[in-house]
């Protein structure tokens, strides 16, 4: 679970630094740039809204495995 | 077993998260939001032609105008609520003004979309109230602030041609586009005749007291008791309730009838605003009717119906009728879909345009002017005398 929070978090970063985050103006309708723009726009927004949604819960949820797998290791 | 477990961890976990989420995109101090996006609003202003304004015009030559006019509703506000920043703030109002009033010599049709060469008006002199309303607007908001020789003409020629419009359409409802009225257009073109009276002591309450008569008869869809979005020239019914229009119209509607005004709020409240979770949005049409979308209504999106031209102008509803509960929900949710982009010119959200920050500058700003209009003595008479 870590991991794929750690994935999906890296791809949201990697879409930042193309500058996708300009483009989700398509979200109200405003599309500049044609349909490459449209593309990275709703994946920013799709990505965006993964990491804000999702990923604390699976780092949490995976902190929570670890320590329980660490712990019953510890006590086996 | 391992599988079913995780699924049972990471549910929880959302269950913990979720109602926590809201407290990462809550923006409780609207005036820390209102400074940095009126200074980018106020760099647009000054600089005429942007990129900014080319791409409004590119997607609809209506948001341009618009754009426009709360640019000079939040400005006059400003104006009024910070008096040692007056010079600033107007100084952006009328570089949007005597912007509109140059573009304006193009004709109605440089702030239509292209369907309004289709067809003749059946205005007689091919006006449009949506262009006449906001102008005279503007320049009633700006007048009612601190008047301007200049100004002064342009004003009274425009609230001349707005009172023609509605005098002479059927049942005081005049078109925006050819065969074609909008409830939107014909509220800013009333509460800007209340302005307008304001600033010169003239007086269209017989008008105005006609107008609402007409509006409350034929405008009002019985379902709901919400005000339709639009009707055909002579008041046929168009397209129904629309919290597009409908947040905006009740705003307009405080300066001429306060009551018609908060009942139209409270329905459209109940009809369409939505809060969960510490999140707000609203919805375009109420549940009973049933609409397509359009360009001005802007995408909905399914299940839960946040639809971005309801929600954006629901902010200036809530926050005119001071409806905090559902303007701090529809602030953090600005946070959350809104993308806010900070730079050197100030702040903007991403998942909207130039009219989306005015809008919302509009809303975090507005009080001051409201005030000064539905105040009993004419501002002129009150500058004279103080």
């Amino acid at each position: 679970m870590i991991r794929t929070a750690v994935v999906t978090s890296a791809f949201l970063l990697f879409l930042e630094v193309l500058g996708a985050r300009e483009h989700v103006s398509v979200l109200s309708g405003t599309i500049a740039g044609g349909k490459p723009a449209l593309f990275l726009g709703l994946l920013y927004a799709l990505t965006f809204f993964t990491v804000v949604l999702v990923v604390p819960p699976l780092l949490l949820a995976g902190l929570v495995e670890k320590l329980r797998s660490r712990l019953s290791a510890r006590a086996g | 077993m391992r599988f079913a477990k995780q699924l049972l961890l990471f549910l929880l976990a959302v269950a913990v998260w979720l109602p926590c989420l809201h407290l990462v995109f809550a923006a409780p101090d609207h005036a820390a939001l209102a400074a940095p996006l009126a200074s980018r609003q106020r760099t647009l202003a000054l600089a005429d032609d942007t990129p900014e304004r080319a791409l409004l015009r590119r997607m609809n030559p209506e948001w341009d105008l618009m754009s426009r006019t709360f640019g000079v509703l939040a400005f006059t506000n400003l104006a009024l609520s910070q008096p040692a920043r007056r010079a600033e703030h107007l100084e952006a109002a009328d570089a949007l003004i005597s912007q509109t009033l140059r573009d304006e010599t193009n004709g109605h049709l440089f702030f239509l979309l292209p369907y309004g060469r289709r067809a003749p008006f059946h205005d007689q002199a091919q006006r449009s109230l949506f262009v006449d309303g906001e102008v005279a607007l503007m320049l009633a908001a700006r007048q009612l602030v601190e008047p301007r020789a200049d100004f002064t003409e342009p004003l009274r020629l425009r609230v001349n041609e707005v009172t023609r419009q509605l005098e002479t359409a059927p049942l005081h409802l005049a078109e925006s586009y050819p065969d074609e009225g909008w409830t939107f257009c014909n509220t800013i073109a009333v509460a800007s005749l209340r302005l307008s009276d304001r600033v010169d002591g003239r007086s269209h309450d017989d008008l105005i007291a006609r107008w609402l008569l007409s509006a409350k008869e034929h405008l009002v869809e019985p379902k709901t008791g919400l005000l339709r979005s639009s009707f055909r020239h002579g008041g046929a019914p168009l397209d129904g309730p629309e919290g597009s229009t409908l947040w905006l119209a009740a705003h307009m509607l405080q300066v001429v009838d306060a009551e018609f005004a908060e009942a139209q709020y409270r329905t459209a409240r109940r009809e369409l605003a939505h809060l969960a979770l510490g999140f707000g949005w609203a919805a375009e049409w109420p549940k009973v009717l049933r609409n397509v979308d359009d360009v001005d209504s802007g995408p909905t999106i399914p299940l839960v119906e946040a639809n971005a031209g309801s929600s954006g102008l629901a902010l200036v509803g809530a926050a005119a009728f001071d409806d905090d509960e559902f303007l701090d929900g529809l602030v953090t949710s600005l946070g959350f879909a809104a993308f806010p982009v900070k730079d050197a010119t100030g702040l903007r959200f991403a998942a909207g345009n130039q009219l989306a920050d005015a809008v919302l500058l509009y809303s975090l700003v507005e009080g001051p002017l409201w005030a000064r209009a539905r105040a009993k003595t004419p501002a002129r008479l009150t500058e004279v005398t103080r």
